[in-house]
């Protein structure tokens, strides 16, 4: 019996310096299929007969790759006591090919004894290890959080625990030995369909209730004890506030778009400052960042329109719109910890079929300076948030253009000095 | 500064589309020309769903159906439907739908409805039955009402064979609204039109024979190209007299210089083939070789001591590249003895011989397998399908090829020409229209 089961999710905690080498991983990846061809070669050509082999490589395996291939065969066809001879003397004559189709490796051996021929075959997965780079002056670094097949809206992290946003469920995770057990998982329940590029944000409430925003919903977990998530349709704003900026933000998102309208509540949050909200209209835009200017917040808006909106700074209330070069649409900010300033996060400006990366930026005079390297991810870039629990990370969420998985990332930043 | 900011796609907008398909119908349960097949496994996609779909490695992932499993070794299959999805016509989709769609598409199947799954049965293990119904024939459609009635991100606003198709955009896909709000297909649209359409701005997508991927890249077009997947291949129907002898058909095989057509008359752009999955797909392509035996062919021809009619062999008139194709293949058999005769004919009419290309419709070596065998030689399907390894799968291939009555002649990547406010185009490396997650940049944009 077979069972397929669509959601599963796989987290697990990568050491920055894993040891793990790929090729020595493969050498005994590669064992158990050469083992199989090797059977599968000796049931038609009879065990213990002089044969005569030769090899080809037709799949995107390495030349060393096939090379170690290929000693493994031998060696498994001389443990079945086969002897390698020249074609004249060869009782049989195969040909090993190193295949592939869009599933598997696929090793062929065609053995051809007098005027027959007889085709075997060993099918086996194929996996595409992610790789990092980073350096310069401030160097971004990634940090792989976890693996889904689920698109992942969001993730947050609560000392030892990972609270996962898909848009089928809110689910919690807690690190034991290096990995991630899962805890409690809680079904998102709403009444319209979610929209196409589907977007989500988790965000604190207090103590350690969970608060999950969703177009149209918003979901709110009190009780981390109790596996009872409360969901409800909703038109209410999403909270942007950003930790470490004493002016909080809710901004309207579209039930049945990918951006927020432009409709935005400003309240300060400073404990000495009477409460005061400003609302103000905005162009509709797909993400925020705040960064300071001239110790001021400065509100940087990703605009549907591809325009890039400030909001707030020197120049207060006043919107000023400009066209940034190579700017994407997903922006956040992010605290290095050799600078009190913050700094501007973003996206390329790439499609969604594309490899994308985030870098980090300077603003000076509202134009974007470099800060630091940009770092890769292995696709598309679907989610970027800024963490709402500490100001020296944020969130971003890519799908692996190889695997087709959804991969979550924490980045930081390190100072080179 | 003039560049912009955009990575998240926009809604909005209608899309325009011209092709040369006619698409007499959309009902998958109707059979249509193997050159219809590529555009109506297209727009299938946009107005339903399958069951299951394929993920990037080609392997089943859910799509209708949330899980499944089997039994009784692989001769018993249980399909769970998920729930809360609906028909365009508001119907809740239920597991009677589910299996009243698929015994219209196979009525040999015994598929019955439970409370909140399907479940199949045959008497023969299906071993691949998920992959299977990845395929766009497989999708879910209702018919009750006399018309077709899907789940998809696309409903149909209005259909007229021969002339136009316009879909509109379902705001309550179960799995999110598609980002364009229509789709304007006009149908029947010669190849240089479409070219003509496309520089005027009067277009947005159009399709380019292989022989214009070069110079409208030249021209700086966009140009969007699949890995070679399309089939073009000559088949001899049974009963087709001056070619009823096997060798004959070997030998007209054997003659065909297949590196000479993909060089010149495909300009490079395909592959040559004496298989029907390319090697990307199939992974043993190779173990059929299709390099030129004109010695072979000749004494083979040689061996058919009868006088020989020429073969006809017709091919659609409207499709340029085939009759260069079949002219050459003309050629090339008279290197060897054998006449063929190359007719024009919509239909293989009374021709011993039709030149036929088949898309591969999915990038899993069994599901395009059945998709060409289906095509093809039904008979064979069955073969196809309980194939569960590798090596039975090719030897269901090499029994479709055995008796020379398909000749595979070459792999073609599917290419289409776009304009530039098309984005977000992510086209499985098979080939098709990847029109549920593309979206339109305004004109403004495009222009920069």
């Amino acid at each position: 019996m077979r069972l397929c089961i669509g959601h599963r999710i796989r987290l697990f905690i990568i050491a920055i310096a894993c040891g793990l080498s790929l090729a020595s991983a493969n050498a005994d990846v590669w064992t158990a299929p050469a083992s199989d061809l090797a059977n599968k070669i000796a049931a038609k050509a009879g065990p213990g007969s002089a044969i005569s082999i030769k090899f080809a490589n037709r799949s995107s395996l390495s030349a060393s790759e096939s090379t170690k291939i290929t000693a493994q065969i031998r060696s498994q066809l001389q443990g079945r006591g086969m002897r390698m001879v020249e074609p004249a003397q060869a009782v049989a004559n195969i040909s090993v090919t190193l295949s592939e189709n869009e599933q598997n490796y696929l090793w062929i051996a065609d053995i051809a004894q007098g005027s027959t021929s007889e085709v075997v075959m060993v099918p086996m997965s194929r996996s595409s290890p992610a790789d990092q780079r980073g350096a310069s002056a401030l160097t971004l670094r990634r940090r792989l959080l976890l693996t889904s097949d689920d698109p992942i809206l969001d993730v947050a992290l609560q000392g030892d625990t990972a609270v996962v946003l898909t848009p089928s469920a809110l689910t919690y995770y807690r690190a034991q030995n290096g990995n991630f057990q899962e805890l409690l998982s809680m079904p998102i329940k709403h009444s319209r369909p979610f929209p196409r590029d589907v977007r989500g944000h988790i965000t604190g409430l207090a103590g350690s209730a969970i608060e999950a925003w969703l177009p149209g919903v918003r979901c709110i977990h009190a009780n981390p004890q109790q596996a009872v998530l409360e969901c409800q349709d909703t038109d209410d704003p999403w909270p942007l506030s950003t930790p470490g900026v004493p002016i909080g933000v809710n901004a309207f998102f579209s039930p049945v778009r990918n951006f927020f309208s432009g409709a935005m509540t400003f309240h300060d949050e400073a404990p000495s400052a009477q409460a005061r909200d400003h609302s103000h209209d905005l162009p509709p835009f797909y993400s925020m960042a705040v960064v300071e200017e001239e110790a001021l917040p400065l509100w940087i808006l990703a605009g549907v329109d591809g325009r890039t909106t400030f909001f707030g700074g020197k120049r207060g209330t006043q919107p000023t719109h400009v066209n940034l070069r190579g700017l994407g649409s997903d922006l956040a900010s992010i605290v290095a910890p050799c600078g009190p300033q913050r700094l501007l996060l973003a996206t390329r400006n790439t499609d969604f079929n594309q490899q994308d990366s985030v870098q980090p930026f300077h603003i000076v005079n509202r134009d974007v300076i470099a800060a630091g390297n940009a770092v890769d991810l292995p696709g598309p870039i679907t989610a970027l948030w800024t963490s709402s629990a500490a100001s020296d990370s944020a969130t971003a969420v890519s799908h692996n253009l190889n695997t087709g998985k959804y991969e979550a990332y924490s980045l930081s930043l390190v100072c080179n000095q | 500064m003039v560049a912009h900011a955009a990575t998240r796609p926009h809604y909005g907008g209608t899309l325009r589309v011209e092709s040369r398909a006619a698409l007499p119908s959309l009902d998958p349960s109707q059979s249509i020309a193997p050159a219809e097949i590529a555009l109506r496994d297209s727009v299938l996609s946009l107005i339903g769903d399958t069951l299951v779909a394929l993920d990037a490695n080609a392997r089943p992932i859910p799509r209708l159906a949330t899980r499944w499993q089997s039994d009784n070794g692989n001769k018993r299959w249980q399909f769970w439907i998920r729930p809360g999805v609906f028909l365009h016509n508001d119907a809740s989709l239920t597991p009677a739908h589910v299996a009243q769609s698929l015994a219209a598409i196979n009525p040999n199947w015994k598929v019955r409805a439970n409370s909140d799954y399907i479940i199949f049965e045959s008497e023969l293990p299906l071993p691949e039955l998920p992959v299977e119904l990845s395929r766009p024939s497989y999708t879910i459609l209702s018919r009750a009402s006399g018309q077709l009635v899907g789940t998809g991100p696309f409903r149909i606003e209005d259909f007229q064979p021969a002339r136009r198709l316009v879909l509109r955009a379902n705001d309550d896909y179960w799995n999110g609204r598609p980002y364009l709000d229509a789709i304007n297909v006009t149908l029947s649209v010669p190849l240089r039109d479409q070219a003509l359409h496309l520089q005027l701005g009067q277009v947005d997508l159009i399709e380019l024979a292989p022989d214009q991927v070069r110079r409208t890249s030249q021209d700086n077009r966009r140009v969007a190209t699949s890995a070679p997947s399309e089939l073009i291949a000559m088949v001899v129907p049974n009963g087709s007299s001056p070619a009823e002898d096997p060798r004959l058909r070997q030998a007209i095989s054997l003659a065909i210089d297949r590196v000479a057509i993909n060089n010149t008359l495909l300009q490079r752009q395909g592959e040559p083939t004496a298989a029907l999955l390319p090697q990307w797909i199939s992974g043993y392509a190779f173990l059929f070789p299709s390099n030129r035996d004109l010695d072979r062919a000749r004494q083979l021809r040689a061996e058919v001591h009868s006088a020989q009619a020429p073969v006809t062999l017709a091919y659609d008139p409207a499709d340029a590249l085939a009759r260069t194709i079949a002219e050459r293949v003309a050629v090339n058999a008279r290197d060897a003895g054998i006449a063929i005769q190359p007719v024009p004919a919509m239909t293989n009419n009374g021709a011993a011989a039709k030149l036929v290309r088949i898309p591969a419709s999915s990038a899993n070596s069994h599901a395009a397998l059945a998709s060409i065998a289906s095509s093809l030689d039904g008979a064979e399907l069955p073969r196809v399908l309980t194939a569960g390894t590798p090596e039975n799968l090719y030897a269901a291939e090499r029994a479709l090829l055995d008796d020379f009555r398909i000749i595979p002649l070459a792999h073609v990547p599917e290419s289409f020409a776009l304009s530039p406010r098309i984005r977000n185009w992510t086209a499985p490396r098979y080939g098709g229209l990847p029109l549920h997650s593309v979206w339109l940049e305004a004109a403004q944009e495009a222009a920069k």
